[in-house]
């Protein structure tokens, strides 16, 4: 595997046993994401996309093929080590906000920075400046249920990305918002691809924010129907699709604005 | 293969322990009342296992009095066959785990305090006696009688109709006897003692008289009454009795009640243990209820959790966390319920115990140290089992499905 790519599928198939009998879900996939892309994966609903995710994240083993993560076989390690890799490596966003009830805004954002052994003081101190990143420093110590979607959907990314993934996985996170609050979440992940090198993973059955990948991947039913591989996306396609976005996001405004390249 | 270096640690146990908290706290009124159930359970349990243990001592000490343990009591059934000659109490004396033997000599006798007559028992004891018998003086002294002296009880003396003890002091007495001769044959004869009361004692329903053994043995008494021994340890009693016995002499020991007392006593404490369990029982059904509940209410905040990169083995430690935290509250708040009520018990005793003119302080709830520690080591495991199958549970969640859950 080259160095420059960060996900690798070979030969991956996933079938679910169903009171039908047996239901292939993904079959042979075969594709390899580049370190600090932006990769939508597209496609309708019931095509095997979260399916996909689920894999990728460590949490469906398929019924055959690897999966490599950043130079790991990910299905060779253990369940304990698969959790640590989940905790280290990757960032989730999804289409619903789940959090821990019990604790604040804060905190949830803090949770990652738990679950890989930060000190409370240090995952609050990390927690507290993701918080900033999307702008939301003033809901601190709010529930994360009493907020708007929107809200939410900041916050949720704010905890994805505490951790400095290598690898930010967005699940439909523009499926419950509104098209404002859609193109703010929008506008983040590209920032954060931006400013940290991310990979992004972005999951998605609206193909209006196409134009802000550099690396598209079709599926249907299962298969991968189109790869377009990795290419210099224009600056005047990132432009135009920065242009589509809702005025709400003001460039100078913008809560990303710290730069730090890694 | 895996990128080590890169991979940080794994959650510390004070932030699990933190979010337990928060989880409970979060659900103040659920953990509050689950709680409650713990410290109802406990406290009956440590409240009535502490009264009857309490309650036990407090009769042991009333049946044993001031008498020590460690004596026998020895008498002859058979007085005629079987005699307390010097010869068998020197027997006695010389046994192993004997310590001391005194020796009381009664007999049947009138008592004379100027005009007033009574019927009344006779004791001759030696200093021994006196020693070993633990009289209960409540005026003079009781502690060596000289020749010419004589304790009386009072009975004795509301019988001759004085009823202020003080006033009995220095009084003389006088006592017709009917002792057996054991020189002659056992020939009975009447002697008649003089003595100065030099204390009164509490002992007894009626009338007695104790005056120094001097007086019968010079009449021609050999044979002892009764004899009280003395043993080395109260564990050397038991076997000190069979050897008693086997001369053909009956004995009895204060040990023989209290085995039996604490016999009933453990068979009421059982029984008291039993009601506090079933409070109990229905406080670890609560927690039960609690933590699967919690665990239902959050399946979806676990399956969050183990997508974001934590073990089975946290999960599960969370949920023990929160289980042993329950259950640790409610037997600290338990405990000190237990001890405050036990307080209030004794009070409310003690004022009524005073209403009724008893001097001495009663204590009928004695929470002991070791119930305390087997309080906590009883809802640490409380706390372990019924977090088990939750916990299970938790921990096995499958992410995706919880995820989905709605």
């Amino acid at each position: 595997m080259k160095d420059d790519v960060l996900i690798s599928f070979a030969n991956v198939n996933k079938q679910f046993e169903t009171a039908e009998g047996p239901s292939m879900v993904l079959r042979d996939l075969n594709f390899e994401v580049k370190r600090g892309s932006f990769t939508i994966i597209y496609g309708p609903s019931g095509s095997g996309k979260s399916t996909l995710l689920n894999v990728l994240v460590g949490l469906e083993r398929p019924t055959s093929g690897k999966v490599m993560v950043d130079g790991v076989d990910i299905y060779a390690l253990n369940a304990d080590e698969r959790a640590r890799y989940r905790a280290n490596t990757i960032g989730m966003v999804y289409q619903s906000n789940y959090w821990v009830a019990s604790l604040s805004a804060l905190e949830n954002i803090a949770l990652p920075l738990y679950l890989t052994g930060r000190s409370k003081g240090e995952a609050i101190g990390e927690a507290k400046l993701s918080l900033a990143r999307v702008g939301l420093e003033k809901f601190a110590n709010y529930r994360p249920t009493l907020l708007s979607g929107g809200q939410q959907q900041r916050i949720s990314l704010a905890r994805a990305t505490v951790v400095s993934p290598t690898l930010l996985i967005a699940d439909e996170p523009t499926g419950n918002l509104d098209t404002k609050n859609g193109d703010v979440v929008m506008n983040l992940l590209q920032q954060f691809r931006d400013d940290f090198n991310t990979t992004v993973v972005l999951v998605t059955h609206n193909l209006e924010y196409l134009p802000l990948s550099d690396h598209r991947i079709s599926i249907k039913d299962g298969v991968v129907t189109e790869d377009s591989g990795h290419y210099q996306a224009s600056s005047a396609t990132l432009t135009k699709a920065r242009n589509t976005m809702s005025d709400a996001i003001d460039a100078k405004k913008s809560p990303v604005k710290r730069k730090r390249r890694v | 293969m895996i990128k080590h270096h890169r991979l940080r640690g794994v959650i510390k146990p004070q932030i699990l322990a933190h979010m337990s908290l928060k989880n409970l706290f979060f659900k103040k009124l659920r953990t509050s009342l689950t709680v409650l159930g713990v410290v109802i359970g406990v406290g009956s349990i440590v409240f009535l296992v502490s009264l009857g243990l309490g309650l036990q001592k407090l009769v042991n000490r009333q049946v044993v009095g001031s008498n020590s343990v460690k004596t026998i009591d020895v008498s002859s059934t058979k007085s005629k066959v079987i005699k307390l000659d010097p010869e068998t109490v020197k027997s006695i004396a010389s046994l192993s785990e004997v310590e001391k033997v005194a020796k009381v000599y009664n007999f049947g006798g009138r008592a004379n305090i100027g005009t007033s007559k009574t019927d009344s028992i006779v004791f001759g004891v030696d200093s021994d006696y006196l020693e070993l018998g633990n009289l209960k003086v409540v005026e003079g002294s009781g502690q060596t009688l000289a020749d010419g002296q004589a304790l009386v009880n009072l009975s004795l003396l509301k019988a001759v109709g004085i009823s202020d003890t003080k006033s009995a002091l220095q009084k003389d007495l006088n006592v017709n006897v009917e002792i057996v001769d054991d020189t002659k044959a056992g020939a009975k004869k009447n002697i008649t003692l003089s003595a100065q009361i030099v204390g009164v004692i509490e002992s007894g329903s009626g009338a007695e008289v104790y005056l120094d053994s001097k007086g019968f043995l010079a009449s021609g008494v050999v044979n002892a009454s009764q004899l009280k021994v003395l043993a080395k340890s109260q564990q050397s009693v038991p076997e000190l009795k069979k050897q008693i016995e086997a001369f053909g002499l009956t004995s009895s020991s204060p040990l023989d009640t209290l085995d039996q007392i604490n016999q009933i006593f453990n068979l009421f404490n059982f029984i008291l243990v039993g009601f506090g369990g079933i409070g109990m029982i229905i406080a670890v059904l609560g927690m039960f209820n609690t933590l699967t509940i919690s665990l239902l209410e959050r399946t979806r905040e676990i399956g969050l959790m183990i997508s974001l990169g934590a073990r089975q083995r946290d999960v599960r430690r969370l949920f023990i966390m929160e289980s042993i935290t329950l259950s640790h509250l409610g037997g600290l708040i338990g405990l000190i319920g237990a001890y405050m009520s036990g307080r209030v018990v004794d009070l409310v005793l003690n004022s009524w115990a005073a209403s009724r003119g008893v001097p001495d302080r009663i204590t009928a709830f004695d929470l002991q140290p070791w119930i305390i520690a087997a309080t906590f080591v009883f809802v640490t495991i409380v706390g372990f089992v019924v977090v088990y199958f939750p916990a299970r549970r938790a921990s096995h969640i499958n992410p995706i499905e919880a995820l989905r859950h709605e």
